[in-house]
């Protein structure tokens, strides 16, 4: 990898072992960090999840989601996985995320929501948005 | 506390790595690219009734735990793989293994995976990981995306281990245990290759193998229109994701599935597969241009990079030679 390109690098916590092939050389094998196109592409997609966080946060502040809604998309759970996880159903969670239900919510549920989250139901009812 | 000597070597691919890094540890030396080939990991597949992330699934390998299951049945080696539906039992047959002196291998998930680079930590179910000893309060990994051997605490484990969603690992443990007096590398490469160019070239279903790439770069030309520019660009983004993220060793395993069938020519002195082999290398170099041009569509607030239809253009030029290196090796004997 050049130096021009080592310097655009986005994410460097760890090096792995990447495969090549030299037409020269043939086949080579060398550890280093992602080159710089798949770090973009590694972007792109956390870019992507930042966004629909930032959409889900104004439809809160509007009163159209519950902070639950804040949460799933946090940690990138879609209904399925979140029902699988907290062992809720499907329609149920759907519910909870609309805000006067989810206000009503009493410690247990939210407590299980919180645990699959790993925060405290005082966190889950005010997620960090503004 | 038990800590068994296992050597941690860093891997292209998890799941050929830690069969590799395990065969390893019981003196059987066997090189990730050969794991990876003689477990016919190479694939690809389309599926854009599957979404993972908000956009169509494209695979570029096998199911997983198939690499390992193949490369030990082919080689006579006797395994136990187990699942489970109870943590707490998984995590006493994990203890009883490694106090019997077996290094154990685990599908895990991502997501909770506490020593994981942060962006790497989605929720991708289908990772694989060593254990080998454990102390008073950790579990040892060896982990072959990591440079390093790490530690992870015990409800962090049971967490990745029954981490929930597509391909879901439930608790999924393997190793081998017993091992012939001798068996036949020579026929284990050979059906390995068989497999792989079966599944490439010879299923008759649009979306897997060749056809599969053809069939993406049909779908690739319209997604602009159809979709709009920015979700063309993430379905496009997804896709490169899948072929160059970690766990791929690059260009969808193509590198690494070349560096195989150049070790492969060279054991069997069979000199048209390393011929092949370079013709692999061209084809993976290919790949790596698509996802390298690709990739400027994938950048925010960037320009008009290269347009969709000349990307699949270039996908369908990977589907012509992948048919006529199949195509060749489907001959192998």
């Amino acid at each position: 990898m050049s130096d021009e390109e080592n310097k655009e690098l986005i994410y460097r916590n760890n090096r792995e072992l990447h495969y090549g092939f030299d037409p020269e050389k043939g086949y080579v094998a060398r550890v280093d960090y992602q080159y710089h196109g798949n770090q973009t592409i590694i972007q792109q997609g956390w870019d992507a999840a930042e966004d629909r966080l930032k959409e889900v946060a104004v439809k809160i502040s509007a009163g159209k989601l519950s902070p639950l809604a804040w949460h799933m998309e946090k940690n990138l759970m879609e209904l399925p996985m979140l029902s699988a996880y907290t062992g809720i159903m499907k329609w149920r969670i759907k519910r909870h995320l609309k805000p006067g239900i989810f206000k009503k919510l009493k410690p247990g549920l939210l407590g299980r929501y919180g645990s699959v989250f790993n925060i405290t139901i005082e966190e889950l009812k005010n997620p960090p948005i503004n | 506390m038990t800590e068994l000597n296992f050597e941690h070597r860093q891997a292209g691919h998890c799941e050929s790595g830690v069969t590799s890094n395990l065969l390893n540890y019981h003196k059987l030396s066997l090189s990730e690219p050969m794991a990876f080939g003689i477990g016919a990991g190479l694939f690809f597949s389309y599926l854009p009734f599957l979404k993972m992330q908000h956009a169509p699934v494209t695979s570029f390998r096998v199911w997983p735990g198939m690499v390992f299951s193949r490369t030990t049945k082919v080689l006579g080696i006797k395994t136990h793989i187990y699942r489970f539906s109870n943590p707490k039992a998984s995590m006493d047959k994990l203890d009883e293994v490694l106090a019997q002196g077996f290094p154990v291998g685990l599908q895990v998930g991502t997501f909770h995976l506490p020593f994981f680079p942060p962006e790497y930590r989605m929720h991708y179910n289908m990772h694989n990981m060593v254990v080998y000893g454990k102390t008073d309060d950790s579990y040892l990994i060896s982990d072959t995306v990591m440079e390093r051997k790490v530690r992870i605490s015990y409800e962090d484990l049971v967490r990745v281990r029954f981490a929930k969603g597509a391909f879901a690992p439930r608790g999924r443990m393997y190793y081998p245990y017993s091992f012939p007096s001798s068996f036949d590398l020579k026929q284990a490469i050979i059906k390995g290759i068989r497999k792989t160019a079966g599944n490439m070239v010879g299923v008759p279903f649009p979306l897997i193998g060749t056809k599969g790439i053809r069939y993406l770069a049909k779908q690739m030309r319209q997604w602009p229109e159809k979709l709009g520019e920015e979700k063309a660009s993430y379905y496009l983004g997804q896709v490169l994701r899948m072929e160059e993220e970690v766990g791929t060793a690059g260009a969808g395993f193509r590198f690494i599935y070349g560096t195989f069938l150049d070790e492969a020519g060279t054991f069997l002195k069979q000199d048209w597969i390393k011929e092949v082999a370079v013709e692999m290398g061209h084809n993976a170099n290919y790949w790596r241009q698509f996802s390298y041009l690709g990739s400027r569509n994938c950048k925010k607030r960037s320009g008009p990079g290269q347009s969709f239809d000349e990307l699949a253009d270039m996908l369908m030029e990977c589907a012509d030679r992948e048919e006529k290196i199949f195509r060749n090796l489907v001959k192998i004997r």
